[in-house]
């Protein structure tokens, strides 16, 4: 007689995510959780959702998905469960959501982000409407208290007086990183305001320390606001890129106020082949660079500092 | 003797039963045209919502105030659940079922759009319902004509049964 396979827990992070799905995908993925291995159940990232195809949830090992747990959808999954699930992702209201759906994504509450891609109808050469989504990929914003944390020491060691750049490839945890930060900034006493575009800095108890939110606003008139309006010491905001991020920054330092960003990169010579990340630099704007890295498998970052005077070498 | 209590006790159940059908049967009809009133006033505030505010579906029921506590409370139940199931548990008690059938096929499509098409489907309900709400209007006097008539009808019988 086979022994019976253990089933897994499911992890407690990842519990508020299954109630954003009808039962019947909920079920399917509780179950895929339960059966796989012990060590894949714990390190979810994303939940992959496809109409057509195989869904599957992504597991991260440190920088790129090394993993995944496929869900059983067979005879389940229709393309009218389907619509429905697209449908209540966007609260019963697909109006509403029609700027988000142009840019890619659906914007949920609590912090998770829901990417999504279907048909684009195009106006003027610009996406008017996305149609027949069939691929949902939703990211479970996970809480690792102490992510920050040579990071966070060195901004105490500076007086809180230092601009920095957190950058890593997509998936090392540059977002769980600043969340870590608003936390411990805001915890701090310190007036720090955070322009959460797409809503996924607020997650796991961001939200509720005492930062203040600018939530859905784009990044540069969100940073140019909070300047204005919210007297901040700290501007926090998350995947930095273009030529208006980077003026709403230099206007920011130009005001006395601290930003702390990330940005996709492997490495400061990758940061500097963007033109407006070599301008910041130039600028002396960032005085601290933090690259991040994550060993497979573990929670815990090893960062790679890079100074002022350094960048103002390599940006030459 | 004893025929005369049984005649009279018969004719008094007539008249009771009679009157109480008639009563409810009156203010039924007049209810039931009110509601559907109330369901245009909501259709145009649900266009006006998503053109000037792109307010959610559950912000729009919950945003809507009527004085009648049972439209209220299928907003409510609507904003909770979805309005085609509040409408499965209690639109049949709230409206006749000419109006029930528009107000169903609107929230099959209620929120499942873009603007332009959302805006559409109100104004296309919101005609439907004008028109629903004529019918009701011209049939509420021939309904009460029919009810004095089945009120005299069941005096006569009364009379009938005391001879």
């Amino acid at each position: 007689m086979k022994d019976k396979q253990p089933k897994n827990q499911i992890p407690d992070y990842i519990k508020p995510a299954l109630q954003l799905f009808p039962d019947a995908v909920r079920l399917a993925i509780t179950d895929a959780i339960r059966r796989t291995s012990p060590q894949l159940a714990q390190n979810v990232t994303d939940i992959r959702l496809k109409r057509r195809g195989t869904s599957y949830l992504s597991v991260s090992c440190g920088e790129g998905f090394a993993d995944k747990i496929p869900i059983d959808f067979r005879g389940i999954m229709t393309d009218k469960l389907f619509a429905d699930l697209v449908f209540s992702l966007c609260d019963g209201s697909v109006y509403a959501c029609a700027d988000t759906l142009r840019e890619g994504y659906i914007d949920l509450s609590d912090g998770f982000r829901c990417g999504v891609c279907g048909r684009a109808s195009v106006k003027n050469g610009a996406i008017s409407e996305v149609h027949d989504i069939d691929s949902v990929c939703i990211r479970v914003p996970r809480a690792v208290p102490g992510a920050s944390g040579l990071v966070w020491e060195m901004l105490r060691d500076g007086g809180f007086r230092d601009s920095v750049l957190v950058y890593s490839p997509p998936g090392t945890g540059k977002t769980t990183l600043l969340r870590d930060l608003i936390i411990k900034l805001a915890g701090a006493g310190l007036p720090v305001s955070v322009i959460d575009s797409r809503g996924e800095l607020a997650a796991c108890g961001a939200y509720d320390s005492g930062a203040d939110f600018f939530r859905g606003y784009p990044k540069a008139e969100g940073m140019v606001s909070a300047v204005r309006s919210m007297s901040p010491l700290y501007i926090v905001c998350d995947e930095l890129g273009g030529r208006a991020d980077a003026e709403a920054v230099l206007y920011a330092r130009s005001c006395g106020v601290y930003t702390i960003a990330s940005a996709h990169g492997g490495s400061v010579d990758e940061l500097l082949l963007r033109p407006e990340l070599r301008d910041l630099i130039r600028a002396s704007v960032f005085s601290l660079i933090v690259g991040i890295r994550r060993a497979p498998g573990s929670r815990e970052f090893d960062f790679t500092v890079t100074r002022h005077n350094e960048l103002l070498k390599a940006a030459q | 003797m004893n025929v005369y209590i049984y005649k009279a006790a018969g004719a008094a159940l007539l008249l009771i039963g009679g009157a109480i059908l008639l009563s409810q049967s009156a203010s039924d009809g007049t209810q039931k045209l009110a509601r559907a009133k109330e369901a245009l006033r909501l259709i145009r505030y649900t266009a006006e919502s998503i053109e000037y505010r792109r307010a959610t579906v559950p912000e729009i029921l919950m945003g809507f105030r009527t004085a009648d506590e049972l439209f209220q409370n299928l907003c409510r139940r609507a904003a909770a659940t979805s309005l085609t199931s509040a409408l499965a548990a209690c639109g049949s008690e709230l409206f006749d079922s000419g109006t029930l059938s528009i107000m169903e096929e609107f929230a099959a499509e209620l929120g499942r759009g873009y603007e332009k098409s959302q805006l559409e489907l109100c104004s296309i309900t919101s005609s439907r319902l004008k028109e629903r709400i004529e019918v009701l209007e011209k049939t509420l006097p021939e309904r009460r004509r029919l009810e004095r008539t089945i009120c005299l009808f069941i005096i006569l019988t009364v009379i009938i049964i005391l001879l």
